[in-house]
């Protein structure tokens, strides 16, 4: 039994961190309708920020969230603007060629700027654990999970009940109405693409006490985001946290009792078998599933 | 991506162009130097490059190759099929008669066929799989160590020195195998396996798991519930810091000896830190070894070190470093001819005997174009620095049981 | 105050908008009468800065107002109630409200709006913490004016009010209109609802493929045989 919880446990641990990263993709997907193929990158950016931090200013890596958050939500502000914008009203085709020239573009930029090397940033609590009846638990994981489940709240209370955060909805149920409001919709978009790269930095940099940053690192990253936004829901923060466990713990589950090589097809079977019977995912709200071709 | 890496393999070109423009074109020897420079495989092909790299640059002071400057001619082997474009690449264009490469199996496997087919020479410096020298190619070399070596190396330890270290018999001994589910973990664990069923091993565990995961809880779990007496694994990259991670963290007491990759970067002990000494691994020669069977690997180092302002950051450098010395001297022997035959039958009645080159390999070729003198290295990290611990000859530290 | 000249607009090759000229008057509910496709929501789209014109120009108190986005148009004091309601489904009746307030010169103000709003549709309040999508069809007409009416406009333009609505609960919300014009808001209705619509209608504007065919105050225009017989069926 104990062997189930642990598994079970590691599960959870698991599912906050991919939680975090892919609500900033949904958050992202919702309100400025752009498939951010980049998505894992911004998780990798965050965490060679970390690392370097660490390395060149011996800055903790979660001291260095003060740094790497700010930093990370202007760097998803100008590609907002800069390189995103410009290209919105296009095709669906060229929106994601643009992105995956950003996904490439970063990798490689990071090929070049710090070499293929793996980084990992050491820290005194690195490998602490708590232990009791057998179990045992990582201290930086559930730092992560509990910093993940905090700021998931944090950002639903701010679309709930900011006014900010209203219009942000509202632009994810219908963006041209939302502008017959006054609601300056691409300023908002801007906000929305810092905000969702924030979460992924924040997923990233909560990683690294456990986790290395190598330049390809991002794009499973962008490709369990997306099953994760999709189960749980195109629009639905909820959904994607639960979406986001579900996966931790069946990748656990499947791993530890079928194959630990077989998890990722394992969820992603499960992935396909969900859509199949709900094509608007596990909490969806019904729409969007379409754009991204899934129905 | 492509764009981008191509413009860099494009300045590295020019720059070699310009450098050694001065020289006729007759005046040189042309060989092709092909790795991975780009793409995921970057890190490890740049550094198996920069050893053949040193190797030219050390030959050509000394005067070249019969008398005649050493130029590469550079190709990226990013991607499979980027390998074999390359290879055509360098042989219709820039007109090479031999290359040598390449670091990754499957790209090797990809460019020496375009190679053997053209009758072009390829000589593997760095590339493991038992293949690349069985498909009966007769312009196909290696220098380097297969995948076999590795295990041999392995099982050669634990029946030597980890069963009596245990008070066990050989065939008391438990292995749990952990590779990364890509060709290059499946093979090496597969011949691991066979040949440590042969000689009496008992393998308890075979965990496959994707390189890409960022957590690998799931294999150390079933780990724990095997019980083996040490874990043999195949990492290629950082998914051999997250095993020892998530070992410590998740109480798996049981020593672990990695294959190459992943274990022999020096960012494994630099991202693992105090938890990285003890853990065991088998490689090509590293630079913590007897120099006295490795002479020549001081001057590589030096010179490395002059070059590129940082110490090697693998063994695969120095793989190539000898390799290429092969090749130089073979080329010098032929007096810079490229004439099949002459190739061959001085390949052929090459003899160096063990702890005569810069690994301390030998070189004797067999039929199949095989270095049968090349051999692996049991190594362990101690304090941050990747020791030789066996064979007894190459070693500088007895190898220590760490759980 | 709202005065359109010799707008021309497209789809792409398709003209939709011909020569089109109107004025609304402030004070007055001025109504856009025609059949369908003839191009109403499009003259909308066009004074809301949603959609643009290739000729022509649009004035609102006097100044220029093409080229302005749609989220600035409102800001100037000119709300637009859609076709269909539009209405943010899943959001609750009260955030749609404030939502209507979000520009700049509404925002401040939205808690006094948002009273006056519940206490000309008391329905609304009761239902405010309800989702837009689970209101009945006449609840979320008075709930998309409202939201309307939160942006504090001058002229508040309403496509097609009647559209789904029972025939009672129409008049009822034309009779609302009144009211909100009573309080100084002028209104641009465009219906195709005709007998409510000439009923509190003091202007009318005939369009017809794209182009006015007809206009004068409401009497004249419900006196016109051309009229009777098209529009009013008699
Ligand atoms: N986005 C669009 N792209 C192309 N054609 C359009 C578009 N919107 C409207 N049209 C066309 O323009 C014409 C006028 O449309 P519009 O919606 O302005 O008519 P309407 O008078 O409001 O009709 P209804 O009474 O049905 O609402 C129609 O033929 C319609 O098909
Ligand atoms: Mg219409």
């Amino acid at each position: 039994m104990d062997f189930y919880i642990q598994v079970l446990i590691s599960g959870l641990l698991l599912g906050g961190i991919y939680a975090l990263i892919s609500i900033g993709l949904n958050l992202i997907f919702g309100v400025v309708r752009i498939l951010n193929f980049a998505h894992g990158e911004l998780v990798m950016l965050a965490m060679y920020g970390t690392f370097w931090l660490y390395k060149l200013y011996d800055l903790d890596p979660y001291l260095s969230l003060v740094v790497v958050l700010p930093a990370m939500f202007l760097f998803g502000v100008v590609l907002q603007r800069f390189i995103l914008q410009p290209v919105l009203t296009t095709s669906g085709v060229m929106k994601m060629f643009t992105t995956v020239g950003i996904s490439i573009l970063m990798q490689n930029l990071a090929l070049i700027l710090w070499k293929g090397d793996f980084r990992a940033v050491q820290t005194f609590y690195s490998m602490s654990t708590i232990k009791f009846s057998g179990l045992i638990i990582s201290i930086p994981r559930l730092v992560a999970f509990g910093a993940a489940l905090l700021s998931i709240i944090l950002l639903y209370l701010f679309l709930k009940y900011t006014y900010v955060g209203k219009a942000l909805r509202a632009i994810v149920e219908d963006h041209a109405t939302a502008r017959l409001m006054g609601i300056t919709v691409e300023r908002h978009y801007l906000l929305a693409f810092g905000l969702g790269a924030l979460f992924s930095a924040l997923g990233g940099t909560l990683m690294m006490p456990f986790s290395s940053v190598y330049p390809t690192i991002g794009g499973p990253f962008t490709a369990l985001a997306f099953v994760i936004v999709v189960l749980g829901g195109l629009g639905s923060m909820g959904g994607t946290f639960l979406a986001g466990l579900f996966i931790g713990v069946i990748e656990a589950f499947a791993g530890t009792f079928v194959s630990p090589g077989l998890k990722e097809a394992i969820y992603f079977v499960i992935f396909l078998l969900v859509l199949m019977v709900r094509p608007q995912g596990l909490f969806g709200m019904g729409r969007g599933t379409e754009e991204i071709g899934l129905k | 991506m492509k764009k981008l890496a191509m413009l860099a393999a494009a300045c590295i070109c020019l720059m070699q162009i310009s450098v050694t423009g001065v020289f006729a074109e007759e005046k040189t020897i042309q060989i092709g130097a092909l790795y991975p420079i780009s793409g995921n495989l970057a890190l490890m092909g740049e550094e198996s490059w920069r050893g053949a790299e040193i190797a030219r640059i050390l030959r050509n002071r000394q005067g070249g190759v019969a008398g005649k400057q050493i130029v590469f001619r550079q190709g990226d082997a990013s991607t499979n099929s980027a390998a074999r474009s390359e290879t055509e690449r360098m042989i219709e264009q820039d007109k090479v008669k031999a290359i040598l490469g390449t670091y990754a199996s499957s790209r090797c496997m990809v460019a020496s066929e375009v190679a053997a087919r053209k009758d072009i020479f390829y000589f593997e410096l760095g590339a493991i799989a038992n293949a690349i020298t069985q498909r009966g190619y007769k312009t196909v070399w290696r220098t380097c160590p297969t995948s076999l070596d590795f295990c041999r190396g392995q099982v050669n330890f634990i029946i030597n020195w980890l069963a009596p270290t245990l008070g066990k018999k050989a065939n008391e001994i438990k292995v749990g195998i952990a590779h990364e589910d890509g060709e290059y973990g499946t093979s090496v664990a597969n011949s691991f396996a066979t040949l440590a069923k042969k000689t009496g091993l008992q393998i308890v565990s075979v965990e496959a798991y994707s390189n890409t995961s960022n957590d690998l809880s799931s294999v150390i779990f079933r780990l724990r519930k095997a019980a083996p007496d040490i874990v043999v694994a195949v990492s290629s990259s950082q998914d051999a810091i997250l095993l020892s991670r998530q070992a410590n963290e998740l109480g798996l007491n049981i020593p672990i000896m990695g294959t190459g990759g992943g274990h022999s970067f020096q960012s494994f002990a630099d991202g693992l830190g105090p938890q990285a000494n003890g853990v065991l691994n088998v490689d090509f020669t590293q630079y913590h070894v007897n120099t006295k069977y490795t002479p020549g690997l001081e001057e590589f180092v030096k010179l490395y070190q002059e070059t590129f302002k940082h110490f090697p950051r693998a063994g695969s450098s120095l793989a190539n470093f000898m390799g290429a010395n092969v090749i130089f001297n073979i080329l010098e022997k032929t007096g810079g001819s490229f004439d099949p035959e002459k190739i061959r039958k001085v390949a052929m009645a090459m003899d160096i005997q063990p702890g005569h080159t810069a690994t301390g390999w030998g070189v004797k070729f067999d039929k199949e174009g095989q270095n049968v003198r090349a051999e692996c290295l049991v190594t362990q990290w101690r304090d941050g620095k990747l020791v030789t611990v066996w064979p007894k000859k190459f070693a500088v530290m007895e190898p220590i049981l760490v759980k | 105050m709202l005065n359109l000249k010799g707008i021309d607009c497209f789809y792409g090759d398709f003209q939709v908008l011909r020569d089109l000229s109107l004025k609304v008057e402030a004070g007055q509910i001025v109504a856009l009468l025609g059949p369908n496709a003839a191009g109403k929501s499009s003259t909308l789209a066009a004074i809301s800065g949603a959609l643009p014109y290739t000729k022509g120009e649009i004035n609102f108190c006097e100044k220029p107002i093409k080229g302005i986005k749609p989220e600035k148009v409102v800001d100037l004091g000119i709300a637009l109630v859609p076709e269909g309601r539009k209405l943010f489904q899943t959001l609750t009746v009260r955030e749609n409200l404030e939502l209507g307030a979000y520009s700049r010169h509404a925002r401040e103000k939205r808690g006094k709006t948002l009273q006056q709003v519940y206490e000309l549709f008391p329905v609304l309040k009761d239902r405010s913490s309800q989702t837009a999508g689970s209101l009945s069809g006449g609840e979320q007409q008075m709930c998309a004016i409202g939201r309307g009416l939160m942006a504090q406009p001058r002229l508040l333009m309403i496509d097609e009010m009647s559209l789904g609505l029972s025939p009672i609960l129409a008049k009822q919300m034309f009779t609302m209109v009144q009211e909100i014009a009573a309080i100084g808001i002028t209104i641009f209705l465009v219906e195709q609802q005709v007998h409510h619509t000439m009923r509190v209608a003091d202007y009318t504007y005939i369009i017809e493929k794209g182009h006015i065919t007809m206009s004068g105050p409401t009497k004249e225009i419900a006196a016109n045989e051309h009229v009777k017989k098209t529009y009013l069926g008699m």
